[in-house]
């Protein structure tokens, strides 16, 4: 089966950087990465995944996208909201003609993921949720002191490698062609455009708040017609930026309407578990693809 | 495979274990899974035996050799020869008895529930046999409170009726249609058998229950989790859990994980709606 092949199509006029590949008869499985565009001090996009997409390539189609500035991917003229995210994620997907698919979100892309949960429709089959503080309930929670005062400058080489390690238990997946796709991406078009637009101060309140409405779709579903899409939860037990109890809550509140809810905690791991632990994360992920597939028809509700 | 028309266990192999005809199961071939299913001699789920994980044994055997017994006093194994063999702590000799007369050794260790502490005590007490523990909703070894006796109370039905089995399952499982025809079936089929009314009359006739049992369950738990605690436990170890479970609060999974992380790894597998029996959704072994 073909490994994804990375390429650049146009969605509603943006530049979008996809990896498309595996087999395009399969059901999908996309990949939506993390980090905030010109917040989060590494810059993200599908190289982040590694290796991780390929090892699906045999028995699904896969499928990569570069989220709004990030990647290849272009920025809009004003900073991005949560919706700007998640409605360019799904025109990426009606573009790529991908229906049914299994969503894996990290971090950032997590939201994305709920985003596309609660409006993407028949596009999306199941959501996993890796270390993704950004969907959980945020009310009283801590200031967050993880990113604080990065070393280095201008998504250097430092300050990336920094932003990687921080937010690692063990820095050996932090690797040659990591750091190179990372200082490529920091220089990318779309990704100097949102570091522009976000280091307006008014600019992270206001995609937190269009989170915050966000979330407040999802709670309100949750009560109402039900959360529509199972969902599972991927943490590491280290990872300082998303605590497993802010995890753990956001699963229990959203099981308390759909029935296929799991969480798992994986050990001596950071928020990249699929690059700290990539054969656990695979694991899990085909094994809650193929539970879902194997779910007696009764059982499927809401 | 589909877990959900995996056929019953078959070909329950007998073994005289230190006196006590012992009854197990075995299928598959590689590396050995051990399974020790939940309840105890006498207590509320007296049909408990090792067809427990009957949807899990066909489809790990495809790449596991796995082995379930029926522990001593339950299933169609004798009961203890002896009133001061009314614990949990000859309930793991017994066990013990049948991995070493089986040969067995390099064992992923898998217990539920009750079966799950003694699963802990034979990893701490013969790390030689053990490459791996995997506990699945354990009030039993939780530190938190177990509250199976309050899920379970009030049942309508006299002892060991078709409605009193389904009573306690239901108790026990989130979605009462989990509760199939067949895993009723099974339980009467060994509550039937003339070796459970003899082992209820010892332990709440002669009252060894509370005189024995639950004595020495209490110092052994004590132990256990010091032992846990102190890094004893040399193995990984494996965690599932049932978010609605009523009878074992699902906090207990993240107490053991931190009481055992610090020495240990530690994976916690939480599945939502889902009560006290998350062993339908067990897919992968305790190897991953």
């Amino acid at each position: 089966m073909p490994e994804p092949e990375k390429k650049i199509i146009a969605v509603d006029g943006t530049e979008t950087g996809v990896a498309d590949g595996g087999d395009a008869a399969a059901q999908p499985i996309v990949f939506l990465h993390g980090g905030t565009p010109g917040i989060t001090p590494y810059a993200g996009g599908t190289h982040v995944w590694g290796g991780v997409p390929g090892r699906f390539a045999g028995r699904h189609r896969v499928v990569a996208i570069d989220l709004l500035g990030s990647g290849r991917t272009g920025y809009p003229d004003r900073p991005a909201l949560i919706d700007d995210y998640g409605r360019h994620a799904l025109a990426t997907l009606a573009a790529l003609g991908v229906e049914g698919a299994h969503v894996v979100g990290h971090d950032l892309g997590g939201a994305v993921a709920f985003w596309l949960g609660a409006k993407g429709g028949g596009r999306v089959a199941s959501l996993t949720v890796v270390a993704s503080a950004e969907p959980t309930p945020l009310i009283d929670s801590l200031e967050d002191l993880t990113f604080l005062n990065p070393p280095g400058r201008d998504y250097d080489y430092e300050m990336q490698r920094w932003a990687y390690d921080r937010v690692s238990y063990c820095d050996r997946h932090i690797d040659g062609a990591l750091m190179a796709a990372s200082l490529a991406a920091a220089a990318a078009p779309g990704v100097t455009k949102a570091r522009h637009f976000m280091a307006d101060p008014a600019a992270l309140p206001r995609l937190t708040a269009s989170i915050g409405r966000l979330k407040a779709e999802m709670w309100t579903l949750n009560k109402t017609t039900g959360w529509p899409v199972p969902v599972q939860y991927i943490w590491g037990a280290d990872d300082p930026l998303t605590p497993r109890e802010r995890g753990f809550k956001l699963f229990e509140t959203l099981a308390a309407s759909q029935p296929h809810c799991q969480f798992h905690l994986v050990p001596r791991c950071g928020s990249f578990v699929f690059r700290e632990h990539p054969q656990h994360f695979v694991d899990l992920v085909d094994a809650f693809v193929d539970g879902l597939a194997e779910t007696p028809e009764a059982f499927r509700y809401p | 495979m589909n877990v959900a028309s995996t056929p019953r266990m078959r070909d329950p192999r007998r073994i005289d274990i230190d006196g006590v005809e012992t009854t197990y199961f075995e299928a598959g071939s590689g590396e050995t899974i051990f399974f020790v299913y939940g309840g105890h001699f006498g207590g509320a789920d007296a049909g408990s035996s090792a067809q427990a994980w009957d949807l899990n044994f066909g489809p790990l055997s495809s790449q596991f050799r796995v082995v379930a017994l029926d522990k001593l006093g339950q299933g169609r194994t004798g009961n203890p020869k002896r009133d001061e063999d009314y614990t949990m702590a000859a309930v793991v000799s017994h066990a013990a008895g049948l991995i070493k007369a089986l040969g067995l050794r390099d064992l992923h260790i898998v217990g539920h529930s009750r079966g799950a502490f003694a699963a802990t005590r034979l990893a701490l007490e013969y790390p030689e046999l053990t490459r791996s523990l995997t506990m699945v909703s354990s009030g039993t070894t939780s530190p938190l409170i177990s509250t199976n006796e309050i899920r379970l109370a009030g049942s309508p039905h006299p002892f060991y009726t078709r409605e009193s089995a389904r009573f306690t399952y239901e108790g026990y499982c989130h979605d009462p249609r989990a509760v199939s025809e067949d895993w009723i079936d099974r339980s009467m089929e060994i509550s039937s058998l003339p070796r459970v009314p003899e082992c209820m009359d010892k332990m709440y006739g002669e009252g060894l229950y509370f005189r024995t049992f639950i004595p020495n369950l209490a110092r052994l738990k004590r132990e256990t989790l010091q032992w846990l605690g102190e890094g004893r436990l040399q193995r990984p170890l494996q965690i599932f859990w049932g978010l609605n479970d009523q009878t074992a609060d699902v906090g207990g999974a993240f107490e053991l994980h931190d009481l055992v992380s610090p020495h240990q790894r530690v994976e916690v597998n939480i599945f939502g709606h889902c009560g006290h029996s998350p062993i339908a959704s067990i897919r992968r072994g305790s190897t991953s």
